[in-house]
């Protein structure tokens, strides 16, 4: 459904990713990890239009996103920014603008819009903060506040740039369950990721940055077999199993440092 | 999420009637009683006697005046505020307003008797310097008080330039105290005119395209991500700001604190949800300055205090007690 070729882009004349080749399509999970500065949150703002594209195409459904049209492309692509605002604004209110770019003028959001807002404020149990305002909500409220709006877009494709932000141990397993979740409706959903247990536990694919460049792109296992992580991230990354099979990852301590 | 919206909805309708209310008490009650015998006569269609006069040819244009600059500037300040995302920035503490007085100053000493022109002189300088700021933070990277404070260095530059045209110009129609203090008294009728129906038009599109400022406050990111053309929203909403400050500027002069000042209180009362939040900062602030000129008419009349200092005595202390709670919720 999106494809990128080539890529180079940054800010101001400045690139901060280069050659990046990537695909996301089809339900499933794809992480992108790497250490700080690798360029993941560009990767996906240059997806979103933000940042200046130097070289590369991306595309959407075979088309060049310039020539999709904002409105339609939010259709399709919605997007959780790492930086979120708490704004004058009560959290149903923000959800509900997750449908934006189904109306068409004059903008009023219509009662099945209500509907998606309620479902999705449900579904991610923010419901009783409706008429909160944004202001007087954690960081973690605030976070599962802008997720329902991305998730009210209904689109094909959802791009979570550090979704797992300010949100605590239960919730990050909340988010790692809805993240399956959205897979089997059949949903792509490409998310930056800091926690690599999370990332190589729920992910059908990795894609691991360094210096603005993706250096392996894979299944969590070839991932972690092929020792880039190590490389990446300077750190001893080991694996346990449980019984019933499922893999954790863990980094190693300081004396592992790398 | 609806339903509950009732009590603010409660709170608009009763800023409609204090607003309406108002206005009636600014007709009937100043200086010189009217009584209900000669506003029957005028109603009548009566040739109107002294007291008909004052009524029509002053106290009417002059409640007409506080109603149409005091919708502007609040609706101004609230749009500012929410584009810059910056509660400091009302229309004169960023340079808004001096803009659009410079330029009614310049074109009242070239052109004096080119009233129609002078919504659209203040239009434009008020479009340029919010434009300037506006660039001015993006480029830079301001942050929220560097903003400011280049829109305060913006507004001395332009009441300097201001006092240039002053003092360089006799021919200049626009007295330099009564333009600074800014006031309601001796309206011109024509520039009235042309203003309110730029204040209306304004207003209406301000209010028209609400869920579109409230995603556009969302941030540039969040408003892309959501369809929105933020290059032409942007560009439409300055427009909006300024067309609605420049407007009351052009016969209001220079009235402070309305822009920075009602959409706090607007916001305190409804919440920030535009389709309330704009509605009551338009309906605030046509209260507040009908009320303002109203006290400073009627409190040592037959003198009269400009309503620019009334304002200047209740917004500063309500500004000194925004920082204040600022400082408590940080």
């Amino acid at each position: 459904m999106l494809k990128i070729e080539g890529l180079s882009a940054g800010y101001g004349r400045k690139p901060v990713i280069r050659d990046i080749d990537a695909a996301f399509s089809g339900a499933q999970i794809i992480s992108v990890i790497g250490p700080n500065g690798s360029g993941k949150s560009t990767l996906m703002k240059a997806v979103m239009g933000f940042c200046s594209v130097f070289s590369g195409t991306i595309c959407l459904d075979g088309r060049p996103v310039k020539e999709v049209g904002s409105r339609a492309f939010a259709q399709r692509v919605s997007y959780l920014p790492q930086i979120r605002p708490a704004g004058s604004i009560t959290a149903g209110r923000l959800v509900l603008h997750g449908r934006f770019p189904y109306l068409s003028y004059p903008r009023h959001y219509r009662k099945q819009d209500y509907a998606v807002c309620r479902s999705v404020m449900e579904e991610i149990g923010i419901w009783d903060l409706k008429d909160a305002q944004m202001e007087a909500l954690s960081g973690g409220e605030r976070q599962k506040v802008y997720l329902a709006m991305a998730l009210a877009g209904d689109t094909d494709l959802l791009l979570l740039d550090e979704p797992a932000t300010y949100l605590d141990v239960r919730y990050q397993a909340e988010l790692s369950a809805l993240m399956q979740k959205l897979k089997e409706r059949g949903k792509t959903v490409a998310a930056v990721l800091h926690d690599m247990n999370s990332a190589l536990r729920i992910s059908d694919r990795v894609l691991v940055m360094r210096e603005g460049r993706i250096v392996m792109e894979g299944t969590p296992e070839e991932v972690y077999a092929g020792g880039v992580l190590r490389e990446v991230f300077g750190v001893e990354v080991r694996r346990f199993l449980d019984e019933d099979g499922t893999a954790y990852y863990f980094a190693a301590g300081p004396d592992r440092i790398v | 999420m609806e339903r509950s919206n009732r009590k603010i909805r409660i709170r608009l309708l009763m800023f409609f009637f204090a607003m309406a209310g108002m206005a009636v008490i600014g007709i009937l009650f100043g200086a010189v009683q009217i009584g209900p015998g000669e506003i029957l006569a005028l109603l009548l269609g009566d040739e109107p006697g002294v007291q008909g006069r004052i009524l029509l040819y002053v106290r009417l244009p002059r409640v007409a005046g506080a109603f149409v600059a005091g919708t502007g500037l609040a609706l101004s300040g609230a749009v500012i505020q929410m584009i810059l995302d910056n509660p400091l920035a009302g229309p004169n503490i960023i340079g808004v307003n001096a803009g659009a007085g410079f330029a009614v100053v310049l074109i009242s000493a070239l052109f004096p008797r080119a009233y129609a022109w002078y919504p659209f002189a203040a239009f434009a300088g008020a479009f340029l310097t919010v434009l300037f700021v506006y660039l001015f933070g993006k480029k830079t990277g301001a942050s929220k008080i560097t903003l400011v404070l280049s829109g305060v260095a913006v507004n001395s530059i332009l009441n300097g330039a201001s006092d240039a045209v002053f003092t360089f110009s006799e021919e200049s129609l626009v007295a330099s105290n009564a333009f600074k203090i800014g006031g309601l008294g001796g309206i011109s009728v024509p520039v009235l005119k042309a203003a309110a129906i730029a204040v209306f038009a304004a207003a209406v599109l301000t209010v028209l395209f609400c869920n579109e400022l409230e995603v556009f406050a969302q941030g540039e990111e969040t408003a892309k991500s959501l369809g929105l053309s933020v290059p032409f929203y942007r560009f439409l909403f300055l427009a909006l700001a300024a067309v609605l400050a420049g407007a009351s500027v052009s016969f209001a002069g220079l009235i402070g604190f309305v822009g920075l000042l009602v959409p706090h209180i607007a916001r305190l009362l409804v919440g920030g949800e535009c389709r309330y939040f704009l509605p009551a900062s338009g309906m605030l602030g046509a209260f507040f300055l009908m009320f303002c000129d109203f006290l400073g008419r009627t409190v040592f009349a037959p003198y009269e205090i400009p309503v620019g200092i009334i304002l200047s005595f209740v917004g500063a202390p309500f500004f000194f007690w925004l920082l204040i709670r600022r400082k408590w919720n940080a």
